[in-house]
């Protein structure tokens, strides 16, 4: 349903377009049909999501770039915060990226509504890119923001290092996947259809949360996660130095004594946030922890329960 | 004090709710202002200067009018038909049914699709409130029932709206839904306005109707009622018309509190206590407090906005502690 409405909506505004632009004479109108087959290249793109800030990073030259989200330059979020240093930010406003006059926007499907259809309205070229669930997201996030900057090879190339790369992270398997799972502020966890499932399953663990039949994110309770008892458990990177109400569960007495007993992994959240090809970077990183993790079972002897 | 000429004071309140409505277009967060307005009046501006002050200020500028005015003059309406100084235009659950109507579209994902998915969801929420505070009070015209149908219909919304943060799967549509609960005008456009206009204007009619009848209703039910006022008539249109305009004025900015529960209070005094005089003192005084709490907001955010529903909270609770103790004082 909404790729009919999106469908409707570009057919609707191209045609709006060819009746605006070709009514004077038909020297106009063969310009404009020259002028759609061979459309100029974005020469100043604002992005409006942590998200698109990143992916445009990846595929676009720097002097294209006009500005980024304010989150952008955030080492605890970006991945990409260094290369963002430098770039102007916003706080996607219609009126400062009116100003700014953008010959391509790029926005989210859940960030600022209002402000992605006032600028709609306006009739900016504005791309809303998805939230991405899975590798396959990735591939055609980065395809879908390569094609509206004219970057299509760039954007190939880029597909192409990911599969070869996620090829040689699929490729180390190990015969019994252990089991791992989110275990964050507020127990907080991630099952399937997310990002993290994903990231996840490609470095060869089972994900509970998602066996227990948690999809998106939800709630584990304590008891739950000791009597599961999970090989390795992932957390967050702690944000707080004094703790907060929302850490209160790593405190808890049947936590601290639990956590004896298995793996604690912390994780890097950039990494799990944003559907790059920067991801991979999680799932090597997990790779290590699940072959450390063969390698001391081997010692002791001790297969998982 | 009290027999202050009336025109002296409408005049008042409609010069500073113009000065407010102009302050709203001149200020945001850039440099387009004062001069840049005069341009676009004398035709000579540029096309981004006129998108600017007449597609994003120009319509922000009309719903912060036009909510304002809903809330003052449905906080006044409602103060005066059930006597109670603490009633509030959110009183009777519109503006919970409304937040929740909004809140579904978003968790469902229909407000992705087109922009007024949101403010539609939003009204067909308020429209079913009415139908259950109508059944839930009854045939009767005790005003004890429609302030309890109320607050069960409050307490059933909000509930739901709970649910649905609790049950959103992705935490970007939890947040989204968090920062639209508290309310704001940023970058709405005239597709809001006209979507919302007319269930503001029948709304508005159908309060400022019921004038008289509340005057009579300061004598006491039974008065009233042999004023020839009847009241279970009253008590359906003040509820559709409360349900048409805050739902819309809720549907389109999300919820904005205290302007409704204090701006008849401020007033009450320069009209004699009048409560007919009071419905459109108040409604321009709603409208002339909201457009400057919204020009607040533009200016004290650097980077982020604020949200406008908590500028009006964190100015409004203060105030409206500092007027009750004047009270006080004045009664011992």
């Amino acid at each position: 349903m909404p790729a009919f409405f999106q469908w409707l909506d570009g057919v609707l505004c191209a045609a709006k377009k060819v009746v605006v632009q070709c009514s004077p004479s038909y020297l106009v109108l063969i310009g404009v049909l020259l002028s759609c087959t061979a459309q100029a290249k974005p020469q100043k793109v604002v992005s409006i999501n942590l998200c698109t800030d990143q992916l445009l990073l990846l595929l676009a030259d720097k002097p294209v770039i006009q500005s980024l989200s304010y989150l952008a330059s955030r080492d605890d979020i970006s991945a990409l915060a260094h290369e963002a240093v430098g770039i102007r930010k916003n706080h996607g406003l219609a009126e400062e990226i009116m100003l700014m006059q953008p010959d391509l926007i790029l926005a989210g499907t859940f960030t600022s509504r209002p402000t992605v259809f006032l600028l709609k309205r306006l009739d900016f070229n504005i791309i809303e890119v998805p939230v991405a669930r899975s590798f396959a997201d990735i591939r055609h996030n980065i395809a879908m923001i390569a094609k509206a900057l004219h970057e299509e090879q760039r954007g190939e190339q880029l597909i192409q290092a990911f599969d070869t790369r996620l090829a040689l992270a699929l490729a180390t398997q190990v015969p019994q996947p252990p089991v791992a799972v989110f275990y964050r502020e507020n127990s907080y966890t991630t099952g399937g259809n997310t990002l993290a499932h994903t990231i996840l399953e490609a470095a060869g663990f089972r994900n509970l949360a998602a066996e227990m039949g948690i999809s998106g994110s939800g709630h584990l309770p304590l008891e739950a996660l000791i009597t599961q008892h999970p090989d390795i458990i992932i957390s967050g990177r702690k944000r707080s130095p004094h703790g907060s109400v929302a850490t209160a569960a790593f405190q808890h007495p049947a936590f601290q004594a639990f956590k004896t007993q298995t793996t604690m992994v912390t994780i890097s959240d950039p990494l799990w946030i944003c559907g790059t090809p920067l991801v991979l970077d999680a799932v090597e990183n997990l790779l290590k922890v699940r072959l450390q993790l063969a390698a001391t079972q081997q010692t002791t002897g001790q297969p998982t329960p | 004090m009290i027999k202050m000429a009336r025109p002296g004071l409408f005049s008042i309140l409609f010069i500073s709710t113009l000065l407010a409505f102009l302050g709203s277009v001149v200020v945001g967060s850039s440099y387009v202002g004062g001069r840049e307005l005069l341009t676009v009046l004398s035709g000579t501006a540029d096309q981004t200067t006129r998108l600017i002050l007449l597609e994003i200020r120009l319509p922000r500028a009309l719903l912060g009018l036009m909510i304002g005015m809903t809330l003052g003059l449905g906080g006044a309406v409602l103060q005066g038909f059930l006597r109670n100084p603490l009633a509030e235009p959110g009183l009777i659950g519109v503006t919970s049914a409304a937040s929740l109507g909004a809140v579904l579209t978003i968790y469902s994902g229909l407000s992705a699709l087109f922009a007024l998915a949101l403010p539609i969801g939003g009204i067909t929420g308020a429209l079913l409130a009415v139908l259950l505070i109508q059944l839930l009070a009854g045939n009767n015209s005790s005003t004890l029932r429609l302030i309890l149908a109320g607050v069960a219909v409050t307490s059933f919304a909000s509930a739901l709206t709970s649910l649905v943060l609790n049950l959103a799967s992705n935490p970007f549509i939890a947040l989204e839904i968090m920062f639209w609960l508290m309310g704001s005008l940023a970058d709405r456009s005239f597709e809001h306005v006209w979507l919302s206009a007319p269930f503001m204007l029948l709304g508005w009619c159908l309060l400022l109707l019921q004038g008289k009848a509340l005057d009579a209703l300061t004598l006491g039910e039974e008065a009233a009622q042999s004023l020839g006022f009847n009241l279970n008539h009253i008590r359906t249109y003040i509820v559709i018309g409360i349900a048409l305009s805050v739902g819309a004025a809720t549907a389109v900015a999300g919820a904005i509190g205290f302007i409704g529960l204090v701006v008849p209070h401020l007033l009450r005094r320069w009209v004699a206590h009048k409560p007919s005089s009071l419905l459109l003192a108040s409604g321009l005084g709603g409208a002339c407090l909201t457009l400057l709490a919204d020009i607040a907001v533009r200016i004290l955010s650097t980077g982020t906005e604020l949200k406008l529903g908590v500028v009006t909270a964190l100015i409004g609770a203060p105030f409206f502690l500092l007027l009750i103790m004047k009270t006080q004082k004045e009664l011992q």
